[in-house]
């Protein structure tokens, strides 16, 4: 596990006026809590912070947080929030943590190997879960979890149960797939005139995007 | 084209389209995709002209999510109508979309045909789009 180190400074100037104004002198309002501690307000630089999240272990590393007027805190990154369209960092949420009481955190799936049925291009690789729940002591966080997919074919799935960390416990639902392959799927033409609306029940919940990437799969045909 | 199975009332306000997108800011299930750059209206046509440009494109690799759905029914008034009489007909079916909005995801292409594919694609909507690829 990286361990990287962060200078913050306590942020006086609070709320949604305050937290801009930080903004505009280039710092980044953020936020420290857990271990049943009182919450800090904090603001760090943003070039610091694009270093301390710049090793190959990205936002999974254990960052030793140096603040004015207080001793050595260790810390994750908990949360980012991003402005929609620059994606400039708006604020960091950190949270503290014991060397000895196990954190939940969310960790890289790395596919590693070469799939044979992708190479030939009888397949698609679906990597269906990108990140994996886990829940470790500090020590124990692996930068990424590896998963072999030279051994899969088409119709063989690798769940979450398949996978193993050492001192690592997985909290995804264990029959999840994490990544399979797909057949490939070949595109016919299709022009279905839309009927006008007809006065109803109410559309049932989750149709919005579910129904989005359901009828664009509908439209196209299984290839052999 | 994709539209509602069914809706609870068959004619809709306008509305304003206002503030950035609340959700689907980030990439969530393939590697690139196309972020809205503006606020408008999507039609179920222009969705579709997207989709079949990027698959064809594409040529049986990778996988596409559109992760917008037209819901909003819009009508219109028949050529050479005075005003008054009532709303117009219904006419076609639009997505709503704000700026910072994921639009569709790629995955299982490399980068190169990843842009050329949402380059095609963002010729059909009406929208200034950009670019994006995963974060970290």
């Amino acid at each position: 596990m990286a361990v990287v180190t962060l200078q913050t400074a306590v942020r006086t100037a609070l709320g949604r006026q305050g937290a801009k104004r930080v903004r505009r002198q280039g710092l980044i309002p953020a936020i420290l809590y857990g271990e049943q501690l009182e919450n800090v307000n904090l603001e760090i630089g943003e070039h610091a912070l694009k270093v301390a999240l710049s090793t190959p272990a990205g936002r999974n590393v254990i960052i030793e947080m140096t603040r004015d007027g207080a001793e050595m805190t260790r810390v994750v990154l908990r949360d980012i929030t991003r402005n929609p369209i620059t994606r400039q960092v708006l604020h960091v949420d950190f949270q503290r943590i014991s060397e000895n009481k196990p954190i939940n955190m969310t960790i890289p799936v790395l596919l590693v190997g070469e799939c044979l049925a992708v190479s030939e291009g009888r397949g698609i690789l679906d990597h269906a879960m990108r990140t994996l729940e886990i829940k470790c002591l500090p020590k124990d966080i692996p930068a990424n979890i590896e998963v072999d997919v030279s051994e899969l074919d088409i119709g063989r799935v690798i769940r979450v149960s398949d996978i193993t960390v050492a001192n690592v416990e997985l909290l995804d639902i264990p029959e999840r797939p994490v990544v399979d392959i797909l057949l490939p799927t070949l595109f016919v033409e299709d022009e279905v005139e839309g009927a006008e609306p007809v006065e109803g029940e109410v559309p049932a919940e989750g149709e919005d995007e579910a129904v989005a990437s359901e009828s664009g799969k509908e439209s196209e045909e299984k290839g052999k | 084209m994709l539209e509602p199975k069914r809706t609870k009332y068959r004619k809709q306000q306008k509305g304003r389209n206002t503030g950035m997108s609340k959700g689907a800011t980030s990439i969530d299930f393939g590697e690139y995709g196309l972020r809205a750059l503006e606020a408008g209206w999507i039609t179920s046509r222009q969705i579709e002209a997207a989709r079949i440009a990027i698959t064809r494109h594409m040529k049986r690799q990778g996988k596409l999510w559109f992760r917008i759905f037209p819901d909003k029914p819009i009508t219109k008034k028949p050529a050479e109508t005075r005003m008054g009489k009532g709303k117009g007909a219904f006419d076609h079916w639009v997505a709503v979309v704000k700026p910072g909005r994921i639009i569709c995801e790629l995955e299982g292409v490399d980068e190169a045909l990843a842009r050329e594919c949402l380059a095609l694609a963002s010729h059909k909507l009406p929208l200034k789009v950009k670019f994006t690829i995963r974060e970290i």
